[in-house]
C-alpha cells in the first residue's frame, strides 16, 4: 500500500508521471531521428562513391 | 595551443574524437539523470505548497536550461563561423538547432502540464515567459527552415548565422521576463539573491539532473555535429576511404 501512495503522488500522479514519459519520449525519439539522420547520410554518399566508381 | 585548436578543427579528426567522447557523455549522464530521477521523485520531500507536483521541477528545469543553452550554443557558433570563416562552428550550429527545438518543446509541454493543477489553465496567451519561450521555438523553427530552404551550404550557413544571432536577443528576454514583467511563473530558485530556494535534499537532485542533462546534450549535440561534418566532407578522400574500405585505390 505505501509503494502505491509513493507512486500516486498524492492527486498529482497523472502530471508528474506524464511530465517525465514525455521527458523519455523527446530523448529517445531525437535520438532515433539522429541516427537515421546520419545512416541517411552514410548510405547517400555510399551510393554516390559506387556510382562515380562504375563509371569511372 | 593554435596547433592543438586546428588539429581539432580538422574534420577527420573531430569525427573519431567525438566518437570517443559519446559514451562516456552518455554513461556519466544516464548515471546521473537515473539517481536525480530516483531521488526527486522518491526521496526528496514534498513541497509544502505545490505537494508532490513539484516534482515536474526535475524534468522542467533541465529542459528548460537546455533550450537556452542549445540556443546560446547555436548562436556562439554561428558568430564564430560567420567571423573566422570555421566552417567546424558552422556544423556545431547546425547541430544544436533540432536538439534546441526538442528541449524548448519539452520545456513548454512540461510547463503545460505543471500550469494546468497549479495555475488551473495549461496556457496563458501574453505571460511573458511562456511567450518569449514559445517564440524561441519558432526561431529554432525558421532556423532550420532557412537551412533547408538554401541548397548551397555555404550560404546556409552564413543566412542562418544572421538569424541565429538577431534571434539572441530573446535569450536575456527569456531569462529575465520573470523579474521584469509580472508572469504566473514563478520566479527564479536557482540563480538568485540569497542562494537556491530549496533544501539540500531537493536540490542536489535537481543539481544532478541538471549536469546529467547537460552532458546528456553534449554526446547529442557531438553525435548531430559528426552527422554534419560527415555531410559537408562528402567529397573528401577521408570520407571515401571511410565508408568504402575495401574498395580503397592506392
Amino acid at each position: 500500500m505505501e509503494i502505491m501512495e509513493l507512486f500516486a503522488m498524492g492527486e498529482y500522479g497523472r502530471f508528474v508521471w506524464s511530465s517525465y514519459l514525455l521527458t523519455l519520449i523527446v530523448v529517445v525519439a531525437s535520438t532515433v531521428q539522429a541516427k537515421r539522420r546520419h545512416r541517411q547520410i552514410e548510405e547517400g554518399i555510399r551510393q554516390r562513391l559506387k556510382i562515380e566508381e562504375s563509371s569511372e | 595551443m593554435w596547433k592543438f585548436l586546428h588539429k581539432l578543427a580538422s574534420p577527420p579528426h573531430f569525427y573519431d574524437l567525438a566518437a570517443k567522447f559519446i559514451p562516456w557523455f552518455a554513461v556519466c549522464a544516464l548515471a546521473l539523470i537515473g539517481y536525480g530521477s530516483i531521488a526527486g521523485l522518491f526521496f526528496a520531500p514534498a513541497d509544502y505548497q505545490q505537494g508532490d507536483a513539484f516534482r515536474i521541477i526535475y524534468v522542467h528545469v533541465p529542459a528548460a536550461y537546455l533550450s537556452l543553452l542549445a540556443y546560446a550554443a547555436m548562436a556562439i557558433s554561428a558568430g564564430i563561423g560567420l567571423i573566422w570563416r570555421m566552417k567546424l562552428a558552422h556544423a556545431v550550429a547546425a547541430g544544436a538547432a533540432p536538439l534546441g527545438a526538442w528541449f524548448t518543446f519539452l520545456a513548454l509541454a512540461t510547463g503545460s502540464i505543471w500550469g494546468r493543477p497549479m495555475w488551473g489553465t495549461w496556457w496563458e496567451w501574453g505571460d511573458p515567459r511562456l511567450t518569449s519561450e514559445l517564440i524561441m521555438l519558432f526561431l529554432y523553427f525558421g532556423y532550420m527552415a532557412l537551412r533547408a530552404a538554401i541548397d548551397d551550404t555555404q550560404k546556409a550557413d552564413r543566412a542562418s548565422a544572421v538569424l541565429a544571432l538577431v534571434g539572441a536577443v530573446n535569450v536575456p528576454i527569456i531569462h529575465f521576463s520573470v523579474e521584469w514583467w509580472s508572469s504566473l511563473h514563478q520566479g527564479p530558485t536557482l540563480i538568485r539573491e540569497g542562494g537556491p530556494a530549496m533544501p539540500p535534499a531537493m536540490l542536489i537532485p535537481l543539481l544532478a539532473m541538471i549536469l546529467g542533462f547537460s552532458l546528456l546534450f553534449g554526446a547529442m549535440l557531438l553525435s548531430r555535429v559528426r552527422s554534419e561534418v560527415l555531410y559537408r566532407e562528402r567529397r573528401s578522400r577521408w570520407v571515401r576511404k571511410l565508408l568504402l574500405p575495401s574498395e580503397e585505390s592506392p
